[in-house]
């Protein structure tokens, strides 16, 4: 998707891509990258004080000349963009977008999680999941995904309506890669299926999947890449919305292979294989692994899918939240904190309402025993 | 022989074919820093070769530094013969063999003419030494040596990171560190040195002490360097140790606070203390004729084999 030029060894390239004809734009990092690489360099400079300033000037004068600061850029050609940028190498790049997460996150605590290799089949909420994990230093990524951009994406992903049509997949693969052009991306732009099990997961040739973020919207693919995940004792977190609040599902099947799928919540699909095809069958584990516990517009919501809704309904909260909480789980298991298997909330609303969150009263509310009649009633669960 | 921070004698040397190359020693170093105060130390190790060099006719230089201080960052010094043999560099060579801290009280009258021996010190290149004499002057650095000292023992961490560097006789024997006779005479020797620093250590008490001893201290003075980078902390170390070993060539013993110059919030006023163009304070001390000789007790120092490593 771009270009990474050494000027070493590429500059016919780079030369030819800079040509006033091509239109194309430079953009140098180096201005801005460089008062930052003195603070980090000299974080202990008195702001203002004389001898802040002659330390400044020491460092630029024998640290950043102009020879110096060709042989650490890269050129980074972005075509969607019409763009080349000027970029400090990939070390120094590491350094600089590091810089902030230091101590929050610990050196051998980075390098684990910018070496772990994080597999994502399904990018909505998947893809918050992959801003807040590029965000906090992953870089290297398998992405999966068939869907494009439609405006209904908008409330709960992060785009353009220029983008409309466009795969998901390249959007994703565009926002991770303008922010960490060192960022290493696979792409399965057919979406995760069966066949390409063993290349996403890493059972074959492939390097397996240090964690795997499962966000596929079809029943039959959730389970079947459940069922190869702990074959190859791979970890599985799973973000789902709930309101405005998400749910955490995590299931370290690197931990224990005969973990059940969804905590076997949805029973032992192993045992006895449901008909994911059949519409009723499928609304009744997906509502089983769910569960009741959820918030009393999004009970409601449920009982409308299929009715007066298309799809689940989603918010671009619980889209965000859910993001930060997959990829916090996915890094715990990455750097080896203790992270067991389970389901984990985060209720914002509870937060901020405390028990009155749970309450049923509006038109569009359900309690939990409404709910449970209204699924019996409609689906026979 | 050179001051480091707790007497952690923080340096690593191998020998290079004409000279040695140096570093930090990580073990030895405090997890976060401050990693000034250790190339300080590395500097005033550097100066104590160089006297040494001196007396036998050879001249130390240091090969260019990176400006930026990595506890990575090597330091090669050369020896470079052809130069005559220097009787005045045996005198601060036995100085500084016989260079001790003294944290206990000094005398309030300094011998006469001994300020202006001191103020001939020839500093390094880009670094310069202030000497405070007046009451009002020596009043406000006591003050910041008692707020360090309170800092230095009411932040947790500080303790931990101190508490290996004090023992007692109830403590094996050690390479480094400080016996805790030098520290607070009145502490007990019968508990372990890292206990006192954790749980016994009293910040009140200890805050007023330092204020007290560097109250009646004479003089007190400040080494600064006009940059805030490994070659300033390096030449820095360097002129503090002409003036340590020259204070001691004259009689005088000295005790050193890093907190002044290391805890943000005390910066400001040490640079109050020091004319701004002398650039940025490394290190406050105090200098006089101690009240307790034998408080000056000899703190362990690493043997040779222990730090000088194969190329």
């Amino acid at each position: 998707m771009i270009e990474i030029l050494d000027p070493a060894t590429d500059w016919l390239r780079i030369e030819s891509l800079l040509d006033s004809a091509t239109g194309i734009r430079l953009v140098s990092a180096w201005e801005a990258a460089l008062p930052e690489l003195a603070s980090l360099d000299l974080p202990h400079l008195s702001p203002g004080s004389a001898d802040a300033k002659a330390s400044l000037d020491e460092y630029f004068r024998t640290v950043w000349t102009e020879a110096n600061i060709e042989a650490a850029s890269r050129y980074v050609f972005f075509p969607w963009r019409g763009t080349i940028v000027r970029l400090p190498d990939a070390d120094l790049f590491w350094r600089l977008r590091t810089a902030r997460n230091r101590y929050l996150i610990d050196e051998g605590e980075q390098r684990e999680w910018s070496a772990a290799l994080i597999g994502i089949t399904g990018l909505s909420v998947g893809a918050s999941v992959l801003a807040a994990s590029s965000l906090t230093g992953a870089r290297r990524f398998r992405l999966a995904e068939r869907d494009t951009l439609g405006p209904t994406n908008l409330n709960r992903l992060a785009g353009s309506v220029c983008d409309f049509g466009e795969p998901k997949l390249t959007l994703a693969m565009r926002r991770t890669l303008e922010a960490d052009p060192y960022s290493d991306l696979e792409a399965f732009p057919a979406g995760y299926a069966p066949e390409v099990a063993d290349a996403f997961i890493g059972t074959g040739d492939a390097e397996r999947l240090s964690v795997l973020v499962e966000e596929m919207d079809d029943l039959a693919l959730k389970v079947d890449i459940r069922f190869k995940a702990r074959a190859a004792h791979v970890p599985v977190v799973m973000v789902t919305d709930n309101g405005d609040n998400a749910i955490l599902d995590v299931e370290r099947f690197d931990l224990d292979s005969g973990y059940p799928l969804f905590h076997g919540l949805a029973g032992d699909l192993a045992a006895s294989p449901a008909d994911l095809n059949d519409p009723i069958q499928r609304v009744n584990i997906a509502s089983a692994i769910v569960g009741s516990q959820i918030t009393p517009r999004t009970r409601f919501s449920l009982t409308q899918v299929g009715r007066t809704l298309p799809s689940w309904p989603q918010l671009g909260t619980a889209a965000t939240v859910g993001g930060a909480l997959g990829a916090l789980a996915a890094r715990y298991i990455a750097c080896g904190v203790p992270l067991p298997s389970g389901r984990y909330r985060v209720d914002l609303d509870e937060i901020l309402l405390g028990a009155r969150a749970h309450e049923a009263s509006r038109w569009n509310e359900l309690d939990e025993a409404e709910f449970l009649a209204g699924l019996k009633a409609v689906y026979g669960a | 022989m050179a001051p480091s921070p707790h007497n952690n004698q923080p340096w690593v040397a191998r020998a290079a074919p004409d000279g040695m190359i140096l570093r930090l020693d990580h073990q030895l170093l405090p997890l976060l820093g401050p990693d000034r105060v250790q190339f300080i130390a590395l500097g005033a190790f550097i100066e104590n070769m160089s006297i040494a060099a001196a007396v036998d006719g050879y001249r130390l230089t240091v090969d260019e530094l990176p400006t930026v201080p990595r506890r990575t960052s090597e330091i090669t010094v050369r020896f470079r013969d052809g130069a005559k043999p220097s009787g005045h560099a045996a005198i601060m060579l036995e100085g500084a063999k016989r260079r001790r801290t003294n944290r206990g009280r000094y005398e309030s009258i300094l011998p006469s003419g001994v300020t202006e021996q001191l103020r001939a010190v020839p500093c390094e290149p880009a670094t310069s030494l202030t000497l405070i004499s007046g009451a009002a002057d020596r009043s406000a650095a006591s003050d910041l040596a008692a707020r360090a000292m309170h800092v230095l023992f009411s932040v947790p961490e500080l303790r931990r990171d101190l508490a290996p560097f004090v023992f007692t006789s109830a403590d094996a024997p050690r390479r480094i560190g400080m016996p805790i006779e030098s520290l607070n005479p009145a502490a007990s020797t019968k508990v372990p040195g890292s206990q006192w620093a954790l749980e016994l250590a009293s910040a009140d008490e200890e805050a007023e002490a330092a204020r007290a001893r560097f109250e009646h201290a004479p003089l007190h003075f400040v080494v600064s360097s006009r940059t805030d980078t490994l070659p300033g902390w390096i030449a820095g170390g360097r002129t503090l140790q002409r003036v340590l070993v020259t204070a001691t060539v004259l009689g005088l013993s000295h005790c050193l606070a890093a907190g002044p110059s290391e805890i943000p919030t005390l910066l400001p006023a040490l640079r109050r203390l020091v004319d701004d163009c002398e650039g940025r304070p490394l290190i406050l001390g105090r200098l006089g004729v101690p009240s307790f000789p034998e408080q000056a007790i000899a703190a362990p120092r690493r043997p040779i084999g222990d730090f000088l490593i194969g190329s």
